[in-house]
C-alpha cells in the first residue's frame, strides 16, 4: 500500500512541477546580466550552468530515491534524528517561504510598474493570493495539474518572440568567444542560480507514481527551462546590438514591446499579464512547501490553514516594509545563497551520507 | 468561517483600494504628435498634437507648443491647457527639428520614451528641416488627422523606400551600436509637407548629412534590408546618340554580401546581385539581343551611384550602413582598437561595390 | 462530505413508522403486517389505509368455477384498463379453472404478495392487487397505465444527424430506449429507490466489463445516502451526489437524448435514469466532454473538428471578450490601434457611465431578454428579441447610454455563449463573466489573467467522482486528446478514454487498414 495513493503525480507533472518553479521573472533581465559579463557569447555559460544544474539533480533525485516511500522531513529524521532533523526541515522550511515571499514580491513590482502603478503592493498581493490560495490548500496532485495545464496554456509565449526576430541580425554573435573563455565563465556562477528551483523535486519525489522515471523527469525538466532560456537570450542577442542590450533592465519587455499586430498594438501588455501564469507556477509550489514543511513538523495532516497563514503573512510584510526594487534584488541574493547549498550541496551531501549511513547500520545490525 | 470572514474582508479592501489605476480612453489626451525644436534663445520647445473626440469641437485635434526643459516638464504644461490628461502611449510620430538635431546630447530628452513602460517606442523617428512649428500647425483640408496622414506617409513611402523609416527602438538601436550610425527620415514643409529623403547622424547623434530618396535605396541596399519595393530610374550611358537614356526598372529581388578583410586598413567587398525588371525604357533598344549590354551598363552606372554615396559618407566620417558591425564580427582584434572611433576609420577604410545586374524582364514589349 | 447525510437503517424506519401511523389506522399495522385470510377483514383493513384516497377502487367480484368471493383493488388513474377489464375481470369471472391451480390471468408479471407493505406500494405504483376470499396471499398484476407522453424529438438538445427519440417521463421507458442500443449482457442495471415518500426509483446503467468499480461503489454510495422527501427532478439529484456543489461547474451532465447518453455508456460512463425524469444524468464526466456533442461524431471529422475548436473560441469570447472590453477601455488603451482607438473614444464620450457599469448594464439587459424569450410561448418570444434585440439596442445608442462598441460586444457574447452544446455549462460561463467583469475593472488586464489563474486552478482541483475534471488536459492524456479539442477520425479513437477510471478496453480493432 502506498503512502500516498491520493496525491500521486505523474512524470509530466513532475516535469511541468520542477521546470514551473525553475522559470520565473528570472529570465527577463537574464539577457543583460549575461551580456554584462560575457558579452555575446553568454548563451554559452547557459549550457554550462545546465551541465551543473542537471548533475546536481541527478544526485538529487538518486538521494531520494535511497527511501523511496519518504519525504525529505522522515529521511533528515531518520538520518540526524528527532532534533537534529527537525531543525534541517525548518532550514527548509524558512527558505521555501522565503523564495515564496521574494518571487511574489518581484511579481508584484513588475505588475506594477506595467499595469497598476498606483494600487498598493498589498492589494496586488492579495490579489495573487486568490488562485495561490484556490491551488495550493489542495494536495500536490492539484498542483501538479495546475502547472501541466498552465505550460499548455503559455506555450505559445516564445512563437512571439519570433516576431521581432526577422529584424535582428546574426553578426552579432560573431566572432565565437570573442574575449575568450575567462568572461563566459565568470557569468556560470549567474546561470546556475538561475536555474534554481528544481530542488523542490526533493519533496515531490515521495509522490511520483513511476519512479524509474524521476532521472529522466529531472533532466527534461532541466532541458525544459535550458531551451527557454537559450532561446530567449538568442532572441535578444540578435536583436538588440551588444552595446544597446546592457542598458535595458529587462531587455525582453523592450523585445516584446516592438511586437505590433493591425489589430493589436503594445502586445507586451497581454503577454507580461499572461507571463503572470508563468511566475505564478514558479512561486506557487514555495507557497505550498512551505506549509507542508511546517503541518509535518507540527504532525498535521492539513496544511491548509498554513497556506492562508503565510499568505496574510506576505501580505503584512509587504504592507509594512513597502519593498523596492533594490529590497527585491537583495532578496533574491540572499535566496540564491541559501537555494545553492539547499540545491548543489545537500543532496550529493545526502547521498554520500546515506551510502555511510546504510554501511554503518548493516554493520551494526550483522 | 474565519476562512469566509477573511474572503469577505479581502474582497472588501480590493474594492475600496481597486480602480486606483483606471483611466478611462476617453478622458485621455493622447499625444500622437511630439515635437521638439530650439526657439532663437536656443530654448527648447515641445509640441503636442492630440486628438479631440467631443462630438461639439469643430476641429478635431488640439496643437499645443510649450517651453519646457524636458518632454516630461512638458507634460505638466499641457495637462495645464488641453482638456484631459495627456499621454505619449500612443505617439506616432517625433519631429525633432534640425537646429535641436545639430545641437550635443539631444537624445538625452527622448529619454522618458525608453524609461516609462507605459510609452510606446515604436514611434517614428522624423527630421524637420526647418521649424517644427510649421509642421505641427500645418492643416491640409484634403488629408486626414495629421497625425494619420504623417504617420501613414511615412508607412508608405518607406515601402518604396523613399525614406527610410527608424522607430525610437531602432534609434536608440543605432545610437548605441558602435559600428552604424544613425539614419532617420526627413521631413520638410513648404507649400505641403514633403518627405526629402533621410538625415544621417554621426556618433553622437548630431546631424550630418541629407541624402535623397534615390541614395536612400542604395543605403538600404548596403545595410542589407532590401525588403519592399526598390524602384529605379536612371540614365544609362549609351553610344548610340548624345542624349540621356532614361530607363526605368523594379527589382524584384536584391542578394547583397559584404565581405571585410584588414590590411593596414578595413577593406569592405560588398557584391549587390540584382534581377531586375524593365519597367519604362525612353530609349530604341532591343533588350532581346542586346540584354548583356544594357546590363553592363546599368552595373556600371549603379556602380558609380553607390561609390558617390559612399565617399559622402566616408568624408563626413559617418557609418550609415553598419560596415562597423562585419569589422567586428570578422576582424575583432583590429575592431577592438578603433571601436570607440569607428567613423574615422571607416573614413579610411576601402569599400568595393561590385553590381551584378540580370534582367530578368523586359515587359510585355521589346 | 455527506456525512451529516448518512443515516443508520433504523433511522428510515423509524420514519416510515410515522408515515404509516399518521394514517389514522384503528389496528395498528405495520409495513410487514401479513395478509388476513378473510377477504372482508383485508377490504376493511384497505379501506382505512386509503381513507384518504376516494379514487380508489375495491371491486369486489365472485370467481366464476368456485363461486369464491374475490376483490380487485387499483387505482384509476394509475392503471390500464383495457388491461383489467379484459385479461383480468374477464378471464377471472367468465372461465372455469380451479382456484389450487394457476389463475386464467392473462398478463405478464404476476406476483404473489403477503404484507401490506408490499400491496400498498404495489397499488400506489399502478398496479392491481388482486385478494381472494380464504388465501392471506394476494396477487400484484402489472396493469400499470398512467399517463404518458409519446416518445418524440428532444427538446432541448437540437441535433441535425441524431436519433429524433428523446427520453420520457417513465423510467422504464427510458432504459429501453437505451438497451435498444446496446442488446448485450454486460449492460448492466442496477436499481435502487431514494425518497422516503417520493421513492423514486433510481436505475444506474453501465457496462461491466469497462466501468470502473471504484466509481460504481462511489456512486452507489451516494446515491444511497440521500434522505429527502422526494427527488422530483435530476437536477436535484445532481446536487445531492455532485462532488463540489460549490462549484459553479457541472461536474454531472444532464441530456435527454438516449444516443447521448449510449455513448458515454460505450466509453465507460456510467448513466443514472432517474423515474419521472425526462432526462437522464451522466457521471463522471470532465470539462471536455461538455463540448462535445452528438451531431460531432455523425458529422464528417474534419468539420466536426472545426466545429469543435469554433465552442472552445466560443468558451474564450464568452468569458473574456466583455471583460477585455472593460479592461482595455479602462485600464490598457495603448493596447487597441489607433485608428480604432480614436473611434472607440468618439464613441465613449456621450455615454455617461463608467465602461464596466456600461457593460453589466447592457449583460443583465442580455441575460434578462433570454430569461424572458424562454419563460413565453415560442411566438411572442421572438417579438422579444426583436424588441429587445433592435429596438432597445438602437434607442439605447442614440440616447448615448451605451456605446456603439459595447452593442457588438453583448452581441458577439450572447452569440458565442450559445454556441456551448450543454445547457448547464453555458450559463455557468455565462454566469462566470460578470465576475470577470469586475475583477477587469478593477485591476484591468491583471484582473482578467487573475481571474482566469483562479478558474483554471479551481477546474483542475475539481473531481467528477473521484476522477479528474481536467482531464485530459490535466493530467494530460494523449489517447483522451484524439476526442478533446479536435475530433480525431473515428477509427483512430483505438481505446476507451482513461479518465473515466474505464478499464482501458481496446474499443475497436483496426478497421481501414486494408484499404
Amino acid at each position: 500500500m502506498k503512502k500516498y495513493a491520493f496525491n500521486e503525480i505523474t512524470v509530466m507533472q513532475y516535469i511541468f512541477l520542477i521546470n514551473g518553479a525553475q522559470v520565473g521573472t528570472g529570465v527577463l533581465s537574464l539577457p543583460r546580466i549575461l551580456a554584462e559579463k560575457a558579452g555575446t557569447d553568454g548563451w554559452i555559460a547557459i549550457i554550462i550552468g545546465w551541465l551543473c544544474s542537471v548533475s546536481a539533480s541527478i544526485f538529487l533525485v538518486k538521494a531520494a530515491a535511497k527511501y523511496p516511500e519518504d519525504t525529505l522531513y522522515e529521511i533528515l529524521i531518520r538520518f540526524f534524528g528527532k532534533i537534529l532533523g527537525k531543525v534541517l526541515i525548518s532550514v527548509y522550511m524558512v527558505y521555501f517561504a522565503f523564495s515564496a515571499w521574494t518571487i511574489l514580491v518581484n511579481a508584484c513590482l513588475y505588475i506594477k510598474a506595467w499595469f497598476l502603478p498606483k494600487t498598493p503592493e498589498y492589494i496586488v498581493l492579495l490579489l495573487f493570493s486568490i488562485p495561490t490560495f484556490v491551488i495550493a490548500r489542495n494536495g500536490l496532485r492539484v498542483l501538479g495539474r495546475y502547472s501541466e495545464l498552465s505550460f499548455y496554456m503559455v506555450i505559445w509565449i516564445p512563437l512571439f518572440l519570433l516576431i521581432p526576430l526577422k529584424d535582428g541580425n546574426w553578426l552579432h554573435f560573431l566572432p565565437l568567444l570573442k574575449e575568450g573563455w575567462r568572461p563566459v565563465l565568470s557569468a556560470v556562477p549567474t546561470t546556475v542560480t538561475s536555474f534554481l528551483g528544481f530542488e523542490v523535486a526533493f519533496f515531490f519525489y515521495p509522490f511520483l507514481q513511476k519512479k524509474q522515471h524521476a532521472v529522466l523527469g529531472i533532466t527534461i525538466a532541466n532541458t525544459l527551462t535550458i531551451l527557454f532560456y537559450v532561446f530567449v537570450t538568442f532572441v535578444c542577442y540578435a536583436y538588440f546590438s551588444p552595446d544597446g542590450i546592457i542598458e535595458f533592465n529587462q531587455p525582453v519587455l523592450n523585445l516584446l514591446k516592438l511586437i505590433e499586430f493591425r489589430f493589436l498594438e503594445r502586445f507586451d501588455m497581454v503577454l507580461l499579464a499572461v507571463y503572470l501564469i508563468v511566475v505564478s507556477t514558479a512561486w506557487i509550489p514555495y507557497v505550498y512547501l512551505a506549509p507542508f514543511c511546517f503541518s509535518q513538523l507540527l504532525g498535521k495532516q492539513d496544511h491548509s490553514n498554513y497556506v492562508i497563514i503565510l499568505l496574510l503573512i506576505i501580505i503584512g510584510m509587504v504592507f509594512w516594509l513597502d519593498p523596492t526594487w533594490n529590497d527585491s534584488e537583495g532578496w533574491q541574493k540572499m535566496v540564491v545563497k541559501g537555494g545553492l547549498g539547499l540545491a548543489f550541496v545537500a543532496p550529493p551531501f545526502l547521498w554520500v551520507y546515506s551510502w555511510i549511513y546504510e554501511k554503518f547500520r548493516r554493520r551494526v545490525s550483522h | 468561517m474565519k476562512r469566509k470572514t477573511l474572503l469577505c474582508l479581502s474582497l472588501v479592501a480590493m474594492m475600496m483600494t481597486g480602480c486606483a489605476d483606471q483611466m478611462f480612453v476617453e478622458d485621455v489626451s493622447l499625444s500622437l504628435i511630439l515635437g521638439l525644436d530650439l526657439d532663437q534663445d536656443d530654448h527648447l520647445l515641445v509640441y503636442m498634437s492630440s486628438p479631440v473626440f467631443n462630438k461639439e469641437a469643430k476641429v478635431k485635434e488640439e496643437k499645443v507648443e510649450v517651453k519646457a526643459v524636458s518632454i516630461r516638464d512638458s507634460r505638466e504644461l499641457f495637462d495645464q491647457t488641453v482638456m484631459a490628461l495627456t499621454s505619449g502611449s500612443k505617439t506616432q510620430l517625433l519631429l525633432v527639428g534640425k537646429k535641436l538635431l545639430k545641437r550635443k546630447n539631444w537624445i538625452d530628452y527622448i529619454d522618458p520614451f525608453y524609461r516609462d513602460p507605459k510609452n510606446t517606442v515604436t514611434t517614428r523617428v522624423v527630421a524637420v528641416d526647418g521649424p517644427v512649428s510649421d509642421v505641427i500647425f500645418f492643416r491640409p483640408k484634403d488629408k486626414p488627422r495629421l497625425p494619420l496622414y504623417l504617420a501613414n506617409l511615412v508607412d508608405t513611402a518607406y515601402r518604396r523606400n523613399v525614406t527610410i523609416k527608424t522607430t525610437l527602438q531602432e534609434f536608440h538601436e543605432q545610437t548605441t551600436e558602435k559600428g552604424i550610425t544613425a539614419s532617420i527620415t526627413e521631413m520638410k514643409k513648404d507649400h505641403k509637407i514633403m518627405l526629402t529623403g533621410t538625415a544621417l547622424l554621426d556618433e553622437q547623434s548630431k546631424y550630418k548629412l541629407s541624402i535623397t530618396p534615390n541614395e536612400n535605396k542604395l543605403l538600404r541596399i548596403l545595410q542589407h534590408k532590401t525588403k519592399g519595393d526598390f524602384p529605379f530610374t536612371i540614365s544609362v550611358p549609351m553610344e548610340s546618340n548624345g542624349h540621356d537614356h532614361w530607363i526605368s526598372f523594379s527589382t524584384p529581388s536584391i542578394k547583397t554580401k559584404t565581405r571585410v578583410r584588414y590590411d593596414n586598413h578595413f577593406i569592405f567587398n560588398t557584391d549587390v546581385k540584382m534581377r531586375v525588371i524593365i519597367t519604362e525604357r525612353l530609349f530604341p533598344f532591343n533588350v532581346r539581343r542586346d540584354a548583356a549590354k544594357l546590363q553592363k551598363s546599368i552595373e556600371k552606372k549603379m556602380q558609380a551611384d553607390f561609390e558617390r554615396l559612399i565617399k559622402k559618407t566616408q568624408t563626413t566620417g559617418i557609418d550609415p550602413f553598419g560596415f562597423g558591425i562585419y569589422a567586428r564580427a570578422y576582424t575583432y582584434p583590429e575592431w577592438k582598437k578603433v571601436q570607440n572611433q569607428w567613423g574615422k576609420a571607416f573614413s579610411k577604410a576601402d569599400v568595393n561595390v561590385k553590381v551584378h545586374v540580370t534582367i530578368g524582364g523586359m515587359g510585355t514589349i521589346k | 462530505m455527506f456525512d451529516f447525510l448518512k443515516p443508520s437503517k433504523g433511522k428510515r424506519s423509524f420514519l416510515h413508522k410515522q408515515v404509516s401511523t399518521h394514517s389514522n389506522l384503528q389496528k395498528k399495522m405495520s409495513a410487514d403486517d401479513v395478509l388476513d385470510s378473510d377477504l372482508s377483514q383485508n377490504t376493511e383493513i384497505l379501506q382505512q389505509v386509503f381513507s384518504q384516497a376516494p379514487d380508489l377502487v375495491i371491486r369486489c367480484f365472485s370467481i366464476n368455477a368456485s363461486k369464491t368471493d374475490a376483490a380487485l383493488v387499483y387505482l384509476p388513474g394509475l392503471t390500464n384498463k383495457d388491461a383489467i377489464q379484459n385479461h383480468v375481470l374477464k378471464p377471472l369471472m367468465s372461465s372455469s379453472f380451479e382456484l389450487d391451480k394457476e389463475l386464467p390471468i392473462t398478463i405478464g408479471d404476476v406476483e404473489v404478495v403477503e404484507t401490506w407493505g408490499q400491496v400498498e406500494s404495489a397499488i400506489l405504483g399502478g398496479d392491481s392487487v388482486l385478494l381472494i376470499n380464504g388465501q392471506n396471499t394476494g396477487y400484484r398484476l402489472d396493469t400499470k397505465g398512467w399517463p404518458q407522453r409519446e416518445v418524440s424529438d428532444p427538446q432541448n438538445e437540437i441535433s441535425l444527424k441524431g436519433a429524433h427519440q428523446g427520453f420520457v417521463e417513465t423510467g422504464t421507458q427510458n432504459i429501453a430506449l437505451i438497451r435498444r442500443y446496446i442488446p448485450h449482457h454486460e449492460l448492466m442495471l442496477k436499481e435502487m429507490t431514494i425518497g422516503l415518500r417520493g421513492k423514486t426509483k433510481v436505475s444506474l446503467l453501465y457496462l461491466r466489463d469497462v466501468a470502473s468499480d471504484d466509481v460504481l461503489r462511489e456512486l452507489e454510495t451516494r446515491i444511497q445516502n440521500i434522505t429527502v422527501d422526494a427527488i422530483i427532478n435530476t437536477g436535484e439529484l445532481i446536487e445531492f451526489i455532485e462532488d463540489n456543489p460549490y462549484s459553479p461547474f457541472p461536474q454531472i451532465m444532464l441530456t435527454e437524448r438516449p444516443d447521448t447518453a449510449v455513448s458515454h455508456i460505450l466509453q465507460g460512463r456510467f448513466v443514472i435514469v432517474l423515474d419521472r425524469s425526462p432526462s437522464v444524468l451522466i457521471a463522471p464526466t470532465n470539462f471536455m466532454s461538455f463540448f462535445q456533442a452528438v451531431d460531432d461524431y455523425g458529422t464528417r471529422w474534419l468539420l466536426s473538428t472545426f466545429i469543435r475548436v469554433s465552442r472552445f473560441l466560443a468558451f474564450i469570447i464568452t468569458l473574456f471578450f466583455p471583460a477585455s472590453y472593460v479592461a482595455f477601455i479602462s485600464y490598457n488603451f495603448e493596447v487597441i490601434p489607433m485608428e480604432l482607438l480614436l473611434s472607440i473614444a468618439e464613441s465613449r464620450i456621450q455615454v455617461p457611465f463608467a465602461p464596466v457599469l456600461e457593460a453589466v448594464i447592457m449583460e443583465t439587459i442580455l441575460e434578462l431578454m433570454r430569461e424572458a424569450a424562454l419563460r413565453l410561448p415560442t411566438p411572442i418570444g421572438q417579438t422579444i428579441g426583436i424588441v429587445g434585440g433592435i429596438i432597445i439596442g438602437q434607442a439605447a445608442v442614440a440616447v448615448g447610454i451605451v456605446s456603439n462598441i459595447m452593442i457588438i460586444v453583448v452581441a458577439v457574447t450572447a452569440i458565442a455563449s450559445y454556441n456551448i452544446p450543454n445547457y448547464d455549462m453555458s450559463s455557468a460561463i455565462r454566469l462566470l463573466r460578470f465576475p470577470m467583469m469586475l475583477a477587469a475593472a478593477m485591476f484591468g488586464v491583471v484582473g482578467i489573467v487573475i481571474g482566469w489563474m483562479t478558474i483554471v486552478g479551481h477546474l483542475v482541483s475539481l473531481e467528477s467522482l473521484g476522477t479528474p475534471y481536467g482531464t485530459p488536459l490535466a493530467p494530460f492524456r494523449f489517447a483522451d486528446m484524439k476526442d478533446a479539442f479536435l475530433r480525431f477520425p473515428l477509427w483512430t479513437m483505438k481505446s476507451r478514454p482513461k479518465g473515466t477510471g474505464a478499464i482501458p478496453t481496446i474499443r475497436q480493432g483496426r478497421n481501414r487498414t486494408k484499404r
